[in-house]
């Protein structure tokens, strides 16, 4: 019987720290990253990453021009 | 005084504050000790959870308990088995590279190129789902994750010293 091979990329690591990985996929990447030490790093320095800017946030929104730009945006989905 | 934090919520953080505080401490049981007492800080200080981001709440409480840790290790010094030494004093040193690594973190946010500081605003910060965030900018999903991951990967290596962004910076464009 051929043997199904799953890829895991990378993409798939962000969306598990952004917790918007897909349930069909979550099975697999939790396999790689339990075999492969490197995609466990990756994922811990998304978390990183993510934990960073969420807790930066009233720094990063110093940026008027951003703010603005993503206020903007907000708007525009609940309109 | 009424709690403003699910169970169910709590529980659904747990793994990604573990990986935080395995990466704040490098030492598996001092990472389970910085989970719990965050954990236990952040239902104390539950009246003061504003409800929109429990995660990044969380992830702040560890933070600052780990610094408070840091901070009365220094003063009082800590009692290290003589096999933990070597690690111990790994675990400082990066701890401080840490602190430095989120001082620079705003700086490197602000050199991205814009398209990098919409996306990842709006995903990151503003906890957006990839799909919400395809339709807002009405480009595909698998756009939004691309982007998403080439700002994730500017943003790292500008951290790290090794880069700096090229792109333009005009916000307008974006909208």
């Amino acid at each position: 019987m051929a043997k199904v091979v799953e890829f895991v990329t990378r993409l798939d690591i962000d969306a598990l720290a952004d917790d918007q990985l897909a349930e069909e996929r979550e099975d697999a990447v939790r396999r790689h990253l339990q075999t492969d030490g490197g995609a466990l790093e990756d994922l811990v320095k998304m978390d990183m990453l993510n934990a960073a800017l969420q807790a930066l946030k009233p720094a990063i929104y110093r940026d008027r021009a951003l703010r603005e730009t993503v206020e903007k945006l907000l708007r525009r989905r609940a309109a | 005084m009424q709690t403003q934090i699910s169970t169910a919520e709590l529980n659904d953080c747990l793994p990604a504050l573990h990986r935080f505080a395995l990466q704040l401490t490098r030492n598996q049981d001092r990472a389970c000790d910085l989970v719990q007492d965050s954990v236990e800080r952040a239902l104390r200080k539950a009246h003061l959870f504003d409800g929109s981001n429990l995660r990044s709440w969380l992830f702040t409480i560890c933070r600052r308990v780990f610094l408070n840790q840091i901070r009365s290790e220094k003063a009082r010094g800590v009692a290290v088995e003589m096999d933990d030494a070597p690690q111990s004093r790994l675990s400082s040193a990066q701890t401080q590279e840490q602190t430095m690594h989120f001082n620079d973190v705003v700086d490197a946010f602000q050199k991205l190129p814009v398209n990098d500081r919409v996306i990842l605003s709006l995903v990151v910060i503003e906890g957006m789902k990839y799909e919400e965030a395809a339709e807002m900018l009405d480009v595909p999903v698998g756009t939004v994750r691309s982007r998403l991951s080439r700002a994730r990967n500017r943003l790292m290596t500008m951290t790290e010293g090794e880069n700096e962004a090229e792109e333009g910076t005009n916000l307008a464009a974006v909208v």
